[in-house]
């Protein structure tokens, strides 16, 4: 153990080392960027950690006996259960799709530096910590750990066992991604596809055996229930234990995740099998059309691109409709994730970033007759008609496995025409305004930094879900009414493509993307 | 003329000024290579991918400072990029049916499988451009920019990382491009290549022409001697 111990310190000291050096090299205006995100995160968390007292607010204000607030408040409501279930799907899954692997194996060339190799294993995890990967998990247990203790009784131990799972939470992430490159290197590198496989198999089988038909994730929400519900009621000592209880998991954790990853780095990186070949795919003749077929192609053949949508579509949605409708729960609740979830996703997978995956393909097409007129709307075209496409799809699905009338489907694709509007506008927005340069190795590189992905993922979900969930209620219940919210989405639309093709069309700032994109 | 025609151009990012002042002609049926800091701006700006800040840029005889002028000449000029240029995940034979599209001149299987026979590419015709080597990715882009050029034929760096072979596709190209009465423009920091495939020979120094002279004034050891003199004569202060 001392070597290891030895190892620890010094893999620990690389990391703050580094992570220094990366804060000297920043420029002022992206320092000021990292503090004002660091800011943002923290007030995010104090929002999430008052999230009871607004909802509390809101309910005396209004019919308090709404069934919307038995569902959100109290140490048995559901917040708990769902935020557990989102959190333990996340740390799962993010490994094996390349969300949380990119961060645990970061490709800077630090030969030069030869820092102690476990600094990997800490810079991995921070990494993780600071995307979204880290940061929504965190805010989701806080604000659940908030709206079970209503009025403020047992309120900070409830949020001490948030945070306390929460740690827990990213060691068992960082502990999998590291299994994972494990049996990578020590078997084959594609492995972890069958192992998503397996986890897939296994936690549907697990849902279907349990009981309460994982309603209470396995028992792990009722343990909290039962840590909170003490603390709610003055007991201190049941918080203290599960808090002290908590923080042992993580320790172990920890220390099973350094094994693992020390053990990881003794053997040779695994060689991903790189097609070399592929399918030449048949270029119409008519150039609007030939655009169009090699955006899609780009899309379908790029690794970073196809795999967290496959995941989402293939995986993530049919798992989540699954738990909803062995879990009881309502089963409107797969349409509205649906119009939640898949424009977000088609955004942070093509969307903000759509010049950097082109790469150097954008100075090709720029110097073709009329190409760059044709290249923006083009973009546009093809995020929009995949969201709602793949949206509708999974909509189908959905009402296939619950047996709910066909009639919720047209309001629920009005919600899903309006978010993946959204969604699309603010995203082609973020990839004209703010490119950024990307080397795609097809290993689950990101296609934005870390920070700048969060703010994303926020400013997304914060506009384009909640209008689409509106919108659908709306068409649901005053048809009228959500065709006049369709209509003041299709102006704001409107003023967002005037905004967005304004900065496309002056020749410099294609100039500058182009040569910023194609360095690579 | 038509060919190009740069009149007192500058290009400036920001603060940076990369192209300062440049008057350049290069008139049909010659070839101007180039060498030095501020080309590939300048060649961008011929290509159609870079704006201009001042001056004035003619190419083929259109105005690249006006939007239907610039989408008039980059329908007359082949152009390689200086890196990048491609579609990583796109094989030869979609980029070549691509832009043959993109500018309505497909002229079917048949002349698509010539040019990629022509650069050695035909063993690589179904993998995507992002699996090759540095050399085979420059084959590729010269053949696209060699494939669309009409009146002017650009080409950034086409022999960097380029194997004897492609290099002498590359330089009968060019030389076919001049024959057939279009201006050429090719930089290139090998020397020996670049006064082997130019007619005249361009240096600029910090975004400034410094030198303009017939190929053969650098040619040789006495030239690459001329060549280096010249590098060295010019003092900072002067191009700053």
């Amino acid at each position: 153990m001392k070597g290891l111990y030895g190892e620890i310190v010094r893999g620990l000291t690389a990391s703050i080392r580094l992570s220094r050096l990366r804060g000297q090299v920043r420029t002022p205006k992206a320092r000021l960027r990292t503090r004002i995100a660091a800011i943002l995160a923290a007030l995010l968390v104090v929002v999430a950690a008052m999230a009871g007292d607004i909802v509390t607010r809101l309910a005396q204000q209004s019919d308090s006996s709404s069934p919307i607030y038995r569902y959100l408040l109290g140490e048995r409501s559901v917040s708990l259960v769902g935020a557990l279930g989102a959190v333990l799907a996340g740390v799962v899954f993010a490994p094996i799709t390349g969300a949380a692997a990119q961060a645990q194996f970061p490709d800077f060339d630090l030969a030069g530096i030869r820092p102690s190799r476990l600094y990997r294993y800490f810079d991995g995890i921070w990494n993780s910590v600071l995307s979204p990967v880290g940061v929504s998990p965190l805010l989701l247990l806080v604000a659940a750990a908030s709206l079970a203790t209503p009025d403020g009784r047992g309120r900070l131990g409830a949020v001490a066992i948030a945070l306390a799972t929460w740690v827990c939470a990213m060691l068992v992430m960082a502990l999998l991604a590291w299994a994972i490159e494990y049996t990578r290197r020590r078997w084959i590198a594609s492995l972890r596809w069958y192992l998503a496989g397996a986890a897939s198999l296994i936690v549907a089988l697990a849902v279907i055996a349990d009981p309460a038909h994982g309603r209470t994730i396995f028992g792990l929400a009722n343990w909290l229930q039962t840590i909170i519900r003490a603390g709610v009621g003055g007991a201190v000592l049941p918080v203290i234990g599960g808090f002290a209880l908590l923080l042992l998991a993580a320790a172990v954790t920890f220390l099973a995740g350094l094994m693992v990853c020390r053990q990881t780095l003794v053997l040779p990186a695994a060689v991903e099998r790189v097609r070399q070949r592929t399918g030449s795919v048949k270029v119409p003749i008519h150039p609007s059309w030939a655009l169009l077929t090699m955006l899609v192609t780009t899309l379908a053949r790029t690794r970073e691109v196809r795999r967290p949508i496959i995941m989402m579509i293939a995986v993530a949605m049919p798992m989540l409709f699954a738990w909803i409708r062995y879990s009881g729960s309502d089963p409107s609740s797969m349409l509205g994730s649906v119009t939640m979830v898949v424009p977000l996703a088609m955004s942070l997978g093509w969307g903000v970033n759509v010049f950097g995956v082109l790469g150097g393909a954008v100075a090709l097409l720029l110097a073709q007759p009329r190409a760059w007129k044709l290249l923006l709307r083009h973009i546009i075209l093809v995020q929009l008609a995949a969201s709602v496409g793949l949206g509708v799809l999974l909509m189908v699905v959905a009402i296939a496995m619950s047996g709910m009338p066909w009639s919720a489907l047209p309001p629920y694709t009005a919600g899903l025409v309006v978010s993946s509007v959204i969604a699309t506008g603010l995203s082609v927005r973020y990839s004209v305004e703010k490119p950024h340069r990307t080397r795609l190795t097809g290993r689950g590189d990101p296609l934005v930094p870390p920070i700048t992905g969060m703010g994303y993922v926020l400013r997304i979900m914060l506009t384009a879900a909640p209008a689409g969930l509106a919108v659908a209620v709306m068409a649901s219940l005053v048809p009228w009414l959500a065709v006049v919210a369709a209509a003041l989405v299709a102006l704001s639309a409107f003023r967002s493509w005037r905004r967005v093709s304004n900065r496309w069309n002056d020749p410099a700032h294609r100039s500058r993307l182009a040569a910023l994109v194609g360095a690579v | 003329m038509t060919g190009v025609d740069l009149e007192e151009l500058s290009i400036r990012y920001g603060d940076v000024v990369a192209v300062d002042r440049l008057t350049l002609q290069v008139p049909e049926g010659r070839v101007l290579g180039g060498n030095g800091a501020g080309k590939s701006s300048t060649l961008r700006a011929i290509g159609g991918v870079n704006a201009h800040s001042s001056g004035r840029l003619t190419v083929a005889g259109f105005d690249m400072g006006t939007p239907d002028g610039a989408d008039a000449a980059r329908a007359l000029v082949g152009y390689c990029p200086d890196i990048g240029g491609l579609i990583s995940q796109a094989t030869p034979e979609e980029h070549v049916d691509l832009v043959a599209s993109l500018r309505g001149t497909r002229g079917g299987k048949a002349v698509a499988d010539e040019l990629i026979e022509r650069f050695g590419l035909s063993a690589v015709r179904d993998r995507p451009a992002g699996t090759f080597s540095h050399g085979m990715q420059r084959r590729l882009s010269v053949l696209l920019a060699v494939m669309t050029a009409r009146d002017v034929l650009v080409l950034d760096e086409p022999f960097d990382g380029v194997d004897p072979t492609g290099v002498d596709v590359t330089v009968s190209a060019i030389r076919e491009a001049a024959r057939a009465g279009m201006a050429v423009v090719v930089s290139t920091h090998l020397q020996h290549l670049l006064t082997s495939a130019s007619d005249d020979i361009a240096v600029l120094i910090k975004g400034r022409l410094v030198a303009q002279a017939p190929a053969g004034d650098f040619s040789g050891a006495e030239g690459e001697r001329r060549y280096a003199d010249l590098l060295q004569s010019v003092p900072v202060e002067a191009v700053a």
